[in-house]
């Protein structure tokens, strides 16, 4: 897709930088590039674990919290933990990057700079992050240092059989293929744990052709890693099982309609219903006061995930009429009205459903950063608070 | 009335944990005490409520946490400029300018607008005007205080109208949006 190939792995400077595929080691392409800084610089750990490299603090972890609210082990008293716990439902669990070797590493530069989800049950996706193409391949040679190419050899059929026989559709949805099984699939989320962790943190099958390595493929199914439990596969039915992934027919996915902005209420929406509805509910998670919490506002208001702070409190009424630090640091309305008319914060709300359906907003990132896109009923109620004059 | 909500954020939760072999758990627990009361003064300015955020005031024991100090220092000085009457002191008002023109330093807006208010206070019309000019044309005015310190202070009739109109809409509180009869007339 994109062109950038490995040139500009080589120009990374750290390492031997890439050997093209040479005919003596069957198909791998080798790299060595350390991409530590990179990994600090954009706060990978705060989400993932990476090997050999150190993970965030609890109170700057946005997953290791969570887990521990949802483990119980958070040392707050009990109401408190319940109450959070009833709220919690996105960053519960992350894939761990010990296991991105399995990838291509191409695969992985390209959903770094345009992230898509990839785990249907899982609420939180990769979120967007300002990466450098550049940096995109740095990190990508780092997670990925060896990419094979060998082809999988199986029998498609036999591995259909065992994937039904072995009941993989009850973690893994494989949408576009003659075994997707929803039915099974929604039995899954009701398996003991940590099997529904599992569940939530399996991947749609259908992109395992495009982004596992696939011989790697075959290797993980004999012998899976984080939460995919071990069942029982010899190598000659995970080769067969990989061929039937990498080359079952899939149909294509139905399109997915562009959204569509639904017109202004006829009825009164204060401050109150955003608030509620909107605001506190979700955004406040990462724009909340600095004053109040150590100096961190969170990612969108002191900065993180690499991105220069933006001073963005959507807490109060007060700070949210106070905007956002534009990219020479002055501060601007989040609702003024962009050239096309588009107050600015629900630009960034709409771009959130683009991306969804694959595309890019130039210049403007999709909000929530990183989690579902706001249902357009939402979007339509912070629409009409602004059109009526952002009633208290 | 729906229950206060509670102003924090995403790291404070670590500090609402209950840590029992934490050598500091008392200060912990006060900064949560702080940041409730400081919530609560907040909460009473916004609805020109001075006695309430004195009241709340009163239940504070200092902790070591300089940016909730300089919060309750805001709080102080505005309730000073907002119950001002003809006898306060110029040069009292005069400090209160100087405090929020270096808060202002920064980049939040509302320090702009309350520098705006004390300005208003001094007699500064035009520095005033100048600054809550800006704000309305960047749509960054924070407060209804705002409008109507410029609706008070503005020559023109038609604006007048439209800032008070705007604190109508945008005022917790609409009683602020009253103008002293001497303006309302001119
Ligand atoms: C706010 C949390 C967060 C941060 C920060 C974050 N990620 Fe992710 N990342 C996720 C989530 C959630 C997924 C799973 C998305 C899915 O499967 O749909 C993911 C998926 C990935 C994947 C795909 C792995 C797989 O097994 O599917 C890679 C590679 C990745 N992230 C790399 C990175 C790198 C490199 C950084 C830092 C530059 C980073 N991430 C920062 C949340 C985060
Ligand atoms: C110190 C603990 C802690 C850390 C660190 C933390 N959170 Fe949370 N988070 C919470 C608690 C507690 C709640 C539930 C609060 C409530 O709604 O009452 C929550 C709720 C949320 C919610 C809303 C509920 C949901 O699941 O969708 C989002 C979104 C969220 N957090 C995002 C983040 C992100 C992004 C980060 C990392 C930048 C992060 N959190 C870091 C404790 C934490
Ligand atoms: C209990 C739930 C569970 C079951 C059952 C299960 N898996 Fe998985 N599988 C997972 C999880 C979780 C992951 C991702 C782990 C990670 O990324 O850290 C995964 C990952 C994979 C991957 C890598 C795909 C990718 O895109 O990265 C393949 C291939 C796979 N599973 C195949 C299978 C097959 C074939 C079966 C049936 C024989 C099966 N799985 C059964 C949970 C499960
Ligand atoms: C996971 C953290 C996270 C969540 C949740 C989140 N944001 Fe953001 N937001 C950010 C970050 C980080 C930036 C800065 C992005 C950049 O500089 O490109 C940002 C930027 C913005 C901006 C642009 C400010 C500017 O002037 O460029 C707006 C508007 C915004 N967010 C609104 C929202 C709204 C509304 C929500 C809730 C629906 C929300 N955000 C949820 C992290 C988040």
């Amino acid at each position: 897709m994109r062109a950038l190939g490995l040139i500009a792995l080589a120009a990374c400077g750290s390492g031997s930088g890439s050997s093209p595929p040479s005919p003596g080691s069957g198909s791998a392409s080798i790299v060595r590039v350390d991409a530590t800084e990179l990994i600090a610089k954009y706060e990978c750990t705060r989400c993932h674990e990476v090997p050999k490299v150190a993970a965030a603090v609890r109170d700057k972890h946005c997953v290791a919290c969570h887990r521990q609210i949802l483990d119980g082990t958070f040392a707050a008293e009990p109401e408190r933990l319940a109450k959070w716990r009833g709220r919690i439902t996105s960053l519960t669990d992350v894939p761990s990057l010990a296991g991105a070797d399995r990838l291509r590493r191409a695969w992985v530069r390209d959903f770094l700079l345009r992230p898509h989800d990839v785990r249907p049950e899982l609420v939180a996706e990769m979120p967007r992050l300002a990466l450098a193409p550049a940096d995109a391949e740095k990190l990508a040679g780092h997670l990925v240092p060896e990419d094979r190419a060998d082809p999988v050899d199986g029998d498609p059929a036999a591995g259909e059989q065992l994937f039904r026989n072995l009941g993989c559709a009850r973690c893994h949805r494989f949408t576009g293929a003659s075994v997707d099984d929803t039915a099974m699939h929604a039995t899954g989320a009701k398996q003991p744990a940590p099997l529904d962790r599992a569940w939530q943190l399996a991947p749609d099958l259908r992109y395992a052709r495009d982004r596992v390595q696939p011989a790697q493929l075959a290797a993980w199914i004999a012998a899976p890693r984080g939460l995919m439990p071990k069942l029982g596969v010899d190598d000659a039915q995970a080769r067969d099982l990989a061929a039937f992934l990498a080359r079952t027919p899939l149909a294509a996915l139905p399109p997915r309609p562009p959204a569509k902005r639904l017109p202004v209420l006829d009825r009164a929406v204060t401050w109150d219903e955003v608030e509620a509805k909107v605001f506190r509910n979700v955004c406040w998670h990462c724009h909340a006061v600095p004053d109040f919490a150590r100096g961190d506002g969170g990612p969108g208001n002191s900065g993180g995930f690499g991105f220069a702070p933006r001073g963005l409190d959507v807490s109060s009424y007060t700070g949210i009429a106070a905007g956002s630090l534009d990219d020479e640091g002055e501060r601007r309305s989040i609702f003024a009205q962009l050239p096309d008319g588009t107050p600015r914060v629900v630009a960034h709300l709409l771009a959130r459903h683009t991306e969804a359906a694959g595309g890019i907003v130039d210049g403007i990132r999709g909000m929530p950063l990183g989690l579902p896109p706001l249902p357009l009923e939402e979007i339509q109620l912070v629409e009409t608070w602004i059109a009526q004059g952002r009633p208290r | 009335m729906k229950a206060a909500p509670t102003v924090t954020g995403i790291f404070l939760f670590a500090a609402l944990a209950a840590r029992p072999a934490y050598p500091c758990l008392n200060e912990v627990m006060r900064q949560e005490e702080a940041i409730k009361m400081v919530t609560k003064v907040e909460q009473a300015l916004e609805i020109a409520d001075y006695n309430a955020a004195e009241v709340a005031m009163r239940t504070h024991k200092r902790i070591h946490d300089d940016k909730i100090e300089d919060r309750l220092a805001d709080a102080r000085k505005l309730i000073f400029l907002r119950t001002r009457t003809d006898k306060t002191e110029r040069e009292q008002l005069a400090l209160v300018a100087d405090h929020f023109k270096v808060r202002a330093k920064g980049k939040d807006v509302k320090f702009k607008a309350w520098l705006a208010e004390s300005y208003e206070a001094l007699g500064k019309t035009e520095d005033a005007l100048a600054i809550l000019d800006d704000l309305k044309k960047r749509d960054l005015v924070p407060d209804a205080f705002a409008y109507m310190s410029y609706a008070r202070l503005t020559a023109k009739a038609a604006d007048r109208d439209a800032a008070v109109a705007a604190c109508k809409v945008r005022a917790k509180n609409k009683a602020i949006c009253v103008l002293p009869a001497n303006v309302a007339k001119s």
